[in-house]
C-alpha cells in the first residue's frame, strides 16, 4: 500500500517536472506563463478547506472481552467522508502557517443481527453509525512548494477528538437495561499527511482561480490519521477511534 | 429634465384615474342590475356551502371536493346550500337542478338527443338546499331518457348482475326482468314530468318492477338502470337491505368484503363504487342551473347557474408482490416489489397482522393461533397452511380489518419496513395492502407467516463485552464539561496568536 503511495506520488513529480515551457507575462488579465506564482497576482490566504475520504474501522474491541464489533459486522472495509476547515491564524507567506482547524466525518455499519438463539441470522440490520470530530492545530509547511520545483506541502495536525456514536436494530434505536445506545466519546487526534499542488498542471487556471474565486492553491492530500477515543485511557465510552489513511482534495483560500 | 416629464405625467395620471372612476362606476350599476333584476346562484365552496359527512370512513384530509370509494359504498349524501338571490317576482318560476356532465349551462347539452349531461337532482322552487348521493356524482354519465318535454323511450333496462355464489345468479334475472319492464312502460307520456313533482312522479315505482325512464327532465333517469342493481348484488359488493325482487345473495363468500346500504330510488347502484370502475382520480363539474319548467334560464340573468368541481377515485391499488417477511425482534421484517400497474396516486403501503399487535401469546402460539392452523391440529403448524381468519388474497380489507389488523405502514416509494410491534414467539400471518391518496385501500398481497424472535444487536453485544458506552448523548457529561473546556482555551489561544501576529505586522508596516 505504502508503495503504490509513493509511486503514485513521485509519477505525480514526474509530470509536474516535464510541464512544457511557456511563454510568460503579465497582461490586463493578470500574470500568466508561471510569473504568478512568484507572487505577481495572490489574494490573501487564510484558511484551508479539505474534502476527505477515506476507510474506517473503529477500534471498539479494544478494551473490552471479545470482539463484538467483529462478531457482528465483520471485518468488511466500511468508509467515511467529511470535510476540516483550518484557520490559518498564524501565517509566514510562502513559508509555513499555523491555527487552529475543526473536522468531521460520517460512517456507518449494518449487519443483520444474530438470532438470539443461535440458530443463525434474523432479517432486522442493526448498525452503528458514528460522526467523529476533531479540534486540531495544524501546522502547514509551504516552503518546499513555494521556493523549490517540488510542489509538496507537508503538514501535522495535533488535537482532541470526539465523537458521537448511536446504535440501532431495525427502526427502533436499541437498549439495554433501559439505556439508549447511542453516547459520545473523546481523546487526542493526530495526523501527518502531505498536499500535492496542483497548479503547476495549469498556472493559468490557477491563477485565474485565485483572481476570480481567492482559491490560492488546489491540491491532493493523503494524511495518516489516528484517533484515540477511550477517554483518554478511562475507558469511559465506547472506543470509536481509527487508525487509516485519509485522502482528499484540498483548498487554500 | 424631470420636472419636465413629471409635468408630462400629471395629466396623463388624472386622465387614467378619471378612466378607472368611470369604469368602477359603470360595473357598479351592472352589479346592481344584476341583484335587483334577474335571478342568480351562488355556491360557497366551504362547509357552509358544501356539507359533507366526517367519520371514521372519511379521513379529515380528505378534501371536501374528494370523494373515494368508501364514501360511495356507504351511499354518503352530500348536501348542497345553493344561494338563489333575487326578488320572489324574478325568481318565482324558477327552480334549481344539478347535473353533471360537459358544459351542462348549455340547454343542448341537458336535453335532446345530443345531451351530453346527466341529471342528479331537481328541487322545487324557492328551495335553495340539495341533497345528492355520492353514487350519482361518481356513476356512469347516463342520457338515458327521451324526448323533448314530451317524454321520451323509458330508459333502458339495467343488466342483471353476475350473481354470487349460490342464489347470485338469480339476482341477475331480477335485473333483466325488471329492467326490460321499465324500457317498455315508457313512463316519458305520462311522467308528469315538472309540471307537477319535477319527474318524482309519475309511475316512478322503479324498484317494484315497473321501472324505466321518465320524461326529459325526470331527475331519476337511472331508474332504468336500478333494475340492474337489483340484481347485483353478487358482483363483489354485498348490500346490507334486502334487495328488491330476488336480489344477488347478500351472504356471498366470494364478495370482496365491501358493504354498504341499498341505493334507494334514483341512485346509482352500488355497482359504480367497484374498484375496477376507476383506480386513477377523476375530475367532473357540478352544475347548478335555474331553470323554468322548460329548462330554459331566466331571460337577461347572467349569474344563472353555478358549477362546484369536484374529483373521485373508486379504486385502491393493486396489491404489491412477493411479500415476504423475515424475522426480527418485536416485528416482522417485510420485503416485497412494488406492481407494475401501481397508478401515479400511490400514497402507503400498509402491513396487516394476524394477531392484530398486541394479541396473541407465546402459549397462544403453541396452541397454533393466527391463522387456520389453529382450528387444525392445535400444534402451531401455521406455516404450513399460512392462512389468516382475518383477512384473504384478493380481498378488499373491510374497515373492521383496517381498524384491528393495521401493524404498520410506510411510504409508497419503499421497498422495505417492518410489521409491529408483535410478540416474540407468536407466529403471525401478514400480508399488505396499498393505499392511494383518496385513502382508498386496494385488495390484500398474498399472505405469509412467520415468526418474531429474539435478536442480539451490536450495542447488546457490545454491553455483553463489558462495553462501558452509551446511555445517551449527554450521558458523560463531567467529561464533556472538560472537553468544552479545552476546546474553549484552544480557540482563546488561537484569538491571542492572531492578535499578536497582526501587531507584529502593524509595527513592521510602520516601520
Amino acid at each position: 500500500m505504502k508503495q503504490s503511495v509513493c509511486g503514485a506520488l513521485l509519477g505525480a513529480l514526474a509530470v509536474l517536472a516535464s510541464a512544457p515551457a511557456r511563454a510568460q507575462g503579465v497582461d490586463e488579465f493578470g500574470a500568466y506563463g508561471g510569473l504568478e506564482n512568484h507572487g505577481y497576482i495572490r489574494s490573501k490566504q487564510e484558511v484551508a478547506f479539505e474534502v476527505r475520504f477515506g476507510p474506517y474501522h473503529p477500534n471498539v474491541d479494544q478494551g473490552v472481552a471479545g470482539s463484538p464489533y467483529a462478531t457482528i459486522f465483520g471485518n468488511d472495509t466500511r468508509w467515511q467522508g467529511g470535510a476540516e476547515l483550518d484557520w490559518q491564524i498564524y501565517r509566514i507567506p510562502r513559508v509555513l502557517s499555523l491555527g487552529p482547524g475543526f473536522g468531521f466525518g460520517y460512517t456507518h455499519s449494518s449487519a443483520p443481527a444474530p438470532l438470539e438463539s443461535g440458530d443463525g441470522m434474523s432479517a432486522q440490520e442493526t448498525t452503528l453509525g458514528i460522526m467523529p470530530m476533531h479540534l486540531v492545530a495544524a501546522f502547514r509547511f509551504d516552503y518546499l512548494a513555494d521556493h523549490t520545483p517540488i510542489p509538496l506541502c507537508p503538514y501535522a495536525k495535533l488535537g482532541l477528538g470526539y465523537a458521537l456514536w448511536w446504535s440501532s436494530i431495525g427502526e427502533k434505536s436499541t437498549r439495554v437495561d433501559d439505556k439508549p445506545g447511542r453516547g459520545a466519546s473523546y481523546g487526542y487526534v493526530w495526523a501527518l499527511g502531505v498536499l500535492l499542488r496542483l497548479d503547476p498542471l495549469d498556472s493559468s487556471a490557477a491563477a485565474n482561480a485565485d483572481a476570480s474565486l481567492g482559491i490560492n492553491h488546489a491540491g491532493l492530500f493523503i494524511e495518516w490519521f489516528n484517533s484515540s477515543l477511550n477517554g483518554f485511557g478511562t475507558n469511559s465510552g465506547m472506543e470509536v477511534g481509527t487508525n487509516t489513511w485519509v485522502a482528499g482534495l484540498g483548498l487554500e483560500i | 429634465m424631470l420636472n419636465n416629464v413629471r409635468m408630462s405625467f400629471r395629466p396623463r395620471l388624472s386622465t387614467a384615474l378619471l378612466a378607472s372612476a368611470t369604469l368602477l362606476v359603470a360595473g357598479g350599476a351592472q352589479a346592481q342590475t344584476t341583484s335587483t333584476g334577474a335571478p342568480s346562484v351562488y355556491l360557497k365552496n366551504n362547509n357552509e356551502g358544501v356539507v359533507r359527512v366526517q367519520g371514521e370512513a372519511y379521513p379529515t384530509y380528505l378534501s371536501l371536493n374528494q370523494f373515494n370509494q368508501r364514501n360511495c359504498i356507504d351511499n354518503e349524501y352530500v348536501t348542497f346550500n345553493i344561494d338563489i338571490r333575487g326578488s320572489a317576482a324574478a325568481t318565482s318560476s324558477f327552480h334549481l337542478e344539478a347535473w353533471i356532465g360537459t358544459a351542462c349551462d348549455m340547454r343542448t347539452s341537458r336535453v335532446g338527443n345530443s345531451a351530453s349531461c346527466y341529471n342528479v337532482g331537481v328541487v322545487g322552487q324557492s328551495v335553495e338546499r340539495m341533497e345528492i348521493p355520492v353514487r350519482n356524482l361518481v356513476g356512469p354519465l347516463s342520457t338515458a331518457g327521451g324526448g323533448d318535454d314530451t317524454g321520451g323511450t323509458g330508459g333502458t333496462g339495467g343488466t342483471g348482475g353476475t350473481g354470487g355464489a349460490g342464489a347470485g345468479g338469480t339476482g341477475g334475472t331480477a335485473g333483466i326482468d325488471i329492467g326490460g319492464t321499465g324500457g317498455s312502460t315508457s313512463l316519458g307520456g305520462t311522467d308528469s314530468g315538472f309540471s307537477g313533482t319535477f319527474g318524482n312522479g309519475g309511475t316512478d315505482s322503479s324498484f317494484a318492477g315497473t321501472v324505466g325512464s321518465a320524461g326529459t327532465f325526470s331527475p331519476f333517469v337511472i331508474h332504468g338502470e336500478n333494475g340492474g342493481d337489483s340484481g347485483t348484488a353478487g358482483t363483489g359488493i354485498k348490500t346490507r337491505a334486502e334487495v328488491a325482487g330476488t336480489g344477488g345473495d347478500v351472504t356471498s363468500t366470494g364478495e370482496n368484503g365491501l358493504d354498504g346500504p341499498e341505493s334507494g330510488p334514483g341512485v346509482q347502484p352500488i355497482s359504480v363504487c367497484e374498484t375496477t370502475v376507476n383506480t386513477t382520480p377523476l375530475s367532473r363539474t357540478l352544475y347548478f342551473v335555474l331553470v323554468d319548467g322548460d329548462g330554459n334560464s331566466p331571460p337577461g340573468a347572467t349569474n344563472w347557474f353555478a358549477k362546484w368541481p369536484y374529483n373521485y377515485d373508486m379504486g385502491g391499488p393493486s396489491a404489491p408482490l412477493g411479500v415476504s417477511a423475515g424475522v426480527g425482534e418485536s416485528a416482522l421484517v417485510m420485503k416485497w416489489t412494488q406492481a407494475s400497474d401501481a397508478p401515479i396516486d400511490l400514497k402507503q403501503y400498509i402491513f396487516l397482522c394476524d394477531p392484530p399487535p398486541g394479541g396473541g401469546s407465546p402459549a397462544e402460539a403453541a396452541a397454533g393461533a393466527g391463522g387456520e392452523s389453529s382450528t387444525d391440529d392445535g400444534t402451531g403448524a401455521i406455516g404450513d397452511l399460512c392462512k389468516s381468519s382475518a383477512f384473504t388474497e384478493g380481498q378488499v380489507p373491510s374497515i373492521e380489518v383496517l381498524q384491528t389488523n393495521v401493524c404498520g405502514n410506510v411510504q409508497s416509494t419503499s421497498t422495505g419496513g417492518e410489521a409491529g410491534p408483535l410478540l416474540n414467539g407468536v407466529k403471525y400471518a401478514v400480508a399488505m395492502a396499498s393505499r392511494d391518496s383518496y385513502w382508498n385501500v386496494g385488495p390484500i398481497s398474498n399472505v405469509t407467516c412467520n415468526t418474531p424472535e429474539l435478536v442480539t444487536d451490536f450495542y447488546e453485544a457490545y454491553k455483553k463485552a463489558g462495553g462501558h458506552g452509551g446511555g445517551g448523548f449527554c450521558a458523560i457529561g463531567r467529561v464533556k464539561t472538560h472537553a468544552l473546556t479545552t476546546l474553549f482555551m484552544l480557540g482563546a489561544l488561537g484569538l491571542i496568536l492572531r492578535r499578536r501576529a497582526r501587531a507584529h505586522g502593524d509595527r513592521r508596516g510602520l516601520s
